[in-house]
């Protein structure tokens, strides 16, 4: 079995390794499989292991990289997805026990893009029942249980991509794809330590993935790097004619981000987080000047324009969300997720009213526009991804991460792409993370922010001791 | 750090949480507020991944929680609470069989503490040609989009 040290490597070394056959598709899928079948019950990280399926592709990569054909960095790497994303063959149970034995007869247009690219699945992370459109109150809310942080198992990884978040924070995989509809990448690789990107809506395909808002669900990818969620975008993105949000072809694709041609642009938001704990002010505002002293930057501060945007989203996503769920909701078997809020969010989100979706819809639009507007003067945003570290397991998240997140409703509104990246350590060993927001499509922007602060900090070389 | 994030109901900061976006989408966020542990039930384990049983949480009385539901309603103008009935009994009509008094109580309490939020939306200034950001696109099958 390979060892720790190099099952922590991300993509970009994994992948010069295999390509230069110092390590074989094969060893590195069998140790992430060994490692998942020890660790992944001790942290709640999986809904399914896929053995099967990982060593039929690792042997395939293998035959491949020997014989000279290597179709990219991702050619032998080993992944999770989110179990909300159809994989042929295996149940897809999006995290609700009403929905464990469900299986779909293909794969998800992101599964299938990474078969093509020749990654290995590994297996399905776990998550919050399905992805928290329901709402839920505690870090239980899975049917696979509450997922445990890696750095601290007292601690949650927060949701909706909790086990994608596990599993990339633990070593189990190399890399894993989330989903977020609001907060579901960036709070959980904020919280684990990971590096996490939201891409611009439509960049990536929904097609074979559970539907919770329509018109707000986005898919990336949870890495090590920020580096490696580059070359992880890279092969997912792409127009699909099968999700009707997809953007066309030009602007679907995804060619990477290059070095900055000029210094980059970050806007260092004052008014996202109300307050914020001690410990996250401490190193979020080291990264801050850190940024500021770099001369490949140009800081600023900038003020998010106020109003109703929260609402607004919520409105967006609970009524989508009744839609999507609204048979799960009619029959009554809400009732058998594991959730309070979970049992009874439903029958309230179908209480909204088309007038005030239309009215939120109609603030959308005019949002979008401030921001876009707002984005000209800067390339990204930055502030700290969560004011506070990672809640107990058991918290009661009403009162434990219960602050006004405009950033987040304002980004997911608007599908504006951004990444999470590990920025320093809280109480309890507990990991802090700063965020990077973009303009629509300027994901290579926000990647390029991570990129260079990563290039300066060892924060994201850091894991946690599990064996 | 003048006041802990959590010392702060999401109400209070004119926001929502993330995790009650559906359930209090509408708005303004659940406050503080504890939901008896007898609603959660054993997780049930899916294959190969041992599930953990929720850690006991302090259960809230009957009693506090309608006090709690009845401050939040209180807090309505008289039309925000017809409106906020108006939806307890819509949900009640359709589904009350399927829920306990306790739920019930839950359920009049969020949305009471949702109104707010929905009511500030609401008075968002809009211009009548503001177009909504639906999308939906006239086109014919096998059409390039």
């Amino acid at each position: 079995m390979l060892s720790e040290e190099i099952l922590f490597l991300p993509i970009t070394e994994l992948s010069r390794r295999i390509r230069q056959r110092q390590i074989s598709p094969v060893e590195l899928t069998e140790s992430y499989l060994e490692r998942s079948r020890s660790l992944g019950p001790r942290l709640n990280a999986f809904a399914t292991l896929t053995p099967e399926l990982a060593l039929r592709q690792a042997h395939a990569a293998e035959k491949e990289i020997a014989s000279g054909n290597v179709r990219g960095p991702l050619h032998g790497i080993p992944y999770a997805a989110k179990d909300l994303l159809a994989v042929r063959g295996y149940p897809t149970g999006w995290g609700a026990r009403p929905c464990s034995d469900q299986r779909f007869d293909y794969d998800a247009t992101v599964v299938r893009r990474l078969e093509d690219a020749g990654a290995v699945l590994l297996g399905k992370a776990a998550m919050i029942e399905l992805a928290g459109g329901m709402g839920y109150r505690y870090a239980s809310a899975s049917a696979s249980g509450a997922a445990k942080n890696p750095w601290n198992q007292d601690y949650w990884t927060c949701g909706s991509s909790s086990g994608s978040a596990a599993v990339v924070a633990a070593g189990l995989a190399a890399f894993a794809i989330g989903t977020e509809t609001w907060g579901s990448i960036i709070c959980p690789s904020g919280f684990t330590g990971i590096t996490g990107l939201r891409p611009t809506l439509g960049r990536v395909s929904r097609y074979g993935a559970m539907a919770l808002a329509y018109s707000m669900d986005k898919i990336g990818p949870m890495c090590r790097l920020a580096q490696d969620c580059d070359l992880v975008l890279k092969a997912i993105a792409g127009h699909d004619p099968q999700d009707g949000y997809s953007l066309p072809a030009p602007l679907a694709s995804y060619l990477g981000a290059e070095q900055p041609k000029a210094r980059l642009r970050i806007g260092w938001v004052l008014n996202q987080w109300k307050e914020v704990s001690a410990e996250v002010d401490k190193a979020t505002t080291t990264a801050r000047e850190l940024l500021e002293k770099n001369q490949a930057v140009a800081m600023s501060t900038i003020t998010l324009p106020e109003g109703p945007w929260e609402t607004a989203a919520g409105v967006i996503v609970s009524a989508e969300g009744a839609a999507a769920f609204h048979q799960l909701i009619a029959s009554g078997r809400v009732k058998e997720l594991s959730d309070p809020l979970g049992k009874i969010g439903g029958y309230m989100n179908e209480e909204i009213s088309a007038s005030d979706l239309l009215l939120a819809e109609r603030i959308r639009a005019v949002l979008q526009k401030k921001m876009d507007e707002l984005l000209q003067h800067v390339d990204v945003l930055a502030t700290p991804s969560l004011p506070v570290t990672a809640s107990k397991l058991d918290a009661n998240l009403d009162i434990a991460l219960s602050f006004a997140d405009p950033l987040g409703g304002i980004g997911n509104m608007c599908g504006l792409p951004a990444i999470s990246v590990p920025c320093g350590f809280g109480n309890n060993n507990l990991p802090i993370g700063i965020q990077f927001v973009g303009r629509a499509l300027d994901d290579a922007k926000v990647i390029q922010a991570a990129r260079l602060f990563q290039a300066h900090t060892d924060w994201h070389k850091r894991h946690p001791k599990l064996s | 750090m003048s006041r802990p994030p959590e010392q702060q109901s999401s109400q209070e900061q004119g926001g929502i949480t993330r995790r009650s976006f559906t359930a209090a989408a509408v708005a303004a966020a659940t406050a503080a507020l504890i939901q008896p542990i007898q609603a959660i039930q054993p997780v049930q384990p899916l294959e190969s991944t041992p599930a953990i049983v929720p850690d006991p949480v302090p259960a809230q009385d009957d009693k506090s929680a309608a006090a709690a539901a009845d401050a939040a309603m209180a807090k309505l103008s008289p039309a925000a609470r017809a409106e906020v009935e108006m939806k307890l009994n819509s949900i009640f009509r359709k589904y009350g069989d399927q829920l306990n008094d306790e739920q019930k109580t839950d359920i009049r309490k969020v949305m009471a503490e949702t109104q707010t939020g929905l009511e500030k939306m609401r008075s968002f200034p809009l211009e009548n040609g503001d177009l909504p950001a639906t999308v939906f696109h006239a086109g014919r099958g096998g059409e390039k989009k």
